[in-house]
């Protein structure tokens, strides 16, 4: 294929996009809107995602220890601990680390441990337990629980498995969501593009009557659709690449113990998917219009 | 094999309508000059139409350029059209476009090479007369000199087959005779030429192989240039 040949395709898909102005604003920003829903959905599951590897890394059980536990047999009650089906690991916290580790998570308001200073450290002995699959915590708080010398345990399931929940159901939903725009969206451009196959209908005529090949006919309409997604998915990254970039700094900013995906290098991802997803959609969305009403 | 045509035992049947065509058989030689006559409706058209497969037929085999347009290949029919150029009789120029790019249109889009077209755009338009008006507009220009045109852009891909559906049927006699002539000069330098037409008078002038059809049916096929060495 000529280079200028491909010089002469964009300017016919150029000509075809000046033509119908207006539908060709209005496919693009059909496109602009699916895709920045896309993004919004693509954004919010990977930071459920994300949040849930987070609280699934941290500590998942915490076996608090009789107080007069006596630290001799702390090897005895690892290797007891270990050997619960599913333990991937089991730590022993002092009741010394225990005050260090909560002084350090209240940060500023450390000072309500004061009373600790003064009466003495209130905390037990403790076991960190980490499980391989959240969904085994209850058997092993159940195990935990019979150990003698374990007099409490505290586990954080229930968040892991809502957010879970949560995460899954926002996938279905915008999986829905999505589709449901990618269809409206490929049927305005290839409303868009028919417009202009109609429009050239008397040029396409003449093309097909001196021996222009399919392709020769057919490029210039898939660009003029490519050109229309890309120009709609650029809107959609841009307004995504902002938007999340002034939420990042925002919740870093208000709620530093908020785990959120930093706005690099997601957003360039983010922004080649969408580019892509784009161009792709335009380009089905006018070969859809051509198989109709372009019989070549 | 190049500007040859035949058709045997051709018929070409439209849903719910009479059948535009029986039976035909006709063969054409290369560089032979040959009218399609017939009143409107006796499948003038269709007969152009099937040649330069805009449409199939229903029944029996045409043969173009060597090629059996029963079995070509649908990606392949581009090039069979490159070889054959045709002309209306409401000539079919891009409107907005300059008669020079109405010539080179077909050039552009079969890919040739600027330095190509810039060489063969104003041969074609001298040989239809039409040099001083490269960069007219169609409207600008009279009748017979867009009909001119319309044969520049048929004949500037150098087909060996030219095919004329009532190319005069728009122009007045004087107009009419030039375009003739200019198809004539045509089919001197090798070109096979079909003229569908109803115009007697035409016809008559030329005295050239008229093919005559009635009803879809082929009902005389005569040569005078022939006949006048049997008298």
């Amino acid at each position: 294929m000529r280079l200028r040949t491909w010089g002469y395709y964009l300017r016919e898909a150029w000509k075809g996009i000046r033509v119908n102005g207006l539908m060709s604003l209005a496919s693009a920003s059909t496109v602009a809107i699916s895709l920045l829903v896309l993004a919004l959905t693509l954004i919010l599951a990977v930071n459920l995602q994300h949040m849930t590897d987070v609280l699934e890394s941290q500590v998942q059980i915490v076996a608090y220890l009789q107080p007069d536990f006596d630290r001799q047999w702390k090897d005895e009650l690892i290797a007891k601990a270990r050997a619960i089906p599913h333990v991937e690991r089991v730590a022993f916290v002092t009741k010394e680390e225990g005050l260090a580790r909560l002084r350090e998570q209240l940060g500023s308001d450390a000072e309500l441990l004061a009373a600790a200073d003064e009466v003495g450290n209130p905390l037990p002995d403790a076991l960190d337990v980490w499980v391989d699959d959240p969904s085994h915590i209850p058997g092993v708080v159940q195990a935990l629980r019979s150990i003698e010398s374990v007099d409490a345990v505290d586990y954080k399931q229930d968040v892991v498995q809502r957010l879970t929940t949560l995460s899954d159901g926002v996938r279905t939903l915008g999986l829905a969501l999505v589709a449901m725009l990618s269809a409206a969206t490929l049927f305005i451009i290839s409303n868009t593009i028919r417009l202009t196959v109609f429009a050239r209908r008397r040029e396409v005529a003449i093309m097909k009557l001196v021996g222009a090949t399919n392709g020769f006919i057919r490029w210039p309409f898939l660009l003029e659709g490519a050109i229309l997604g890309l120009a709609g998915a650029l809107a959609a990254a841009a307004a995504a690449w902002f938007g999340y970039e002034w939420f990042v700094q925002r919740v870093t900013q208000g709620l530093p113990f908020v785990p959120i995906i930093r706005a690099q290098p997601f957003l360039a991802r983010l922004s080649e998917v969408l580019l892509l997803l784009g161009m792709l959609l335009g380009a089905a969305g006018s070969a859809l219009s051509l198989r109709r009403f372009l019989r070549v | 094999m190049a500007g040859t045509i035949t058709l045997i035992g051709v018929s070409k049947v439209y849903p719910s309508r009479r059948p535009a065509l029986v039976d035909v058989n006709v063969h054409i030689d290369k560089g032979e000059f040959v009218f399609l006559t017939g009143s409107s409706g006796a499948g003038k058209t269709t007969f152009m139409r099937l040649l330069y497969c805009e449409e199939r037929a229903t029944e029996g085999q045409i043969i173009v350029n060597g090629r059996d347009l029963n079995r070509i290949r649908p990606r392949h029919i581009p090039y069979l059209r490159r070889q054959i150029g045709v002309v209306f009789q409401d000539y079919r120029l891009l409107p907005e476009r300059t008669i020079w790019e109405n010539v080179a249109f077909p050039l552009v889009v079969t890919e040739w090479s600027r330095r190509e077209i810039e060489r063969r755009v104003p041969a074609v338009l001298e040989l239809v007369g039409l040099r001083d008006h490269a960069q007219s507009l169609p409207r600008e220009l009279s009748g017979g000199e867009q009909q001119r045109a319309a044969l520049a852009r048929a004949i500037a891909l150098n087909p060996s087959i030219l095919l004329a559906d009532e190319p005069t049927g728009n122009l007045d006699p004087a107009n009419a005779n030039a375009i003739m002539d200019l198809m004539e000069e045509i089919n001197r330098m090798g070109t096979t030429v079909v003229v569908a037409t109803h115009a007697e008078t035409i016809v008559n002038r030329m005295r050239r192989r008229v093919v005559h059809l009635h009803a879809g049916r082929v009902v005389s096929d005569e040569d005078p240039g022939r006949y006048r060495h049997e008298a």
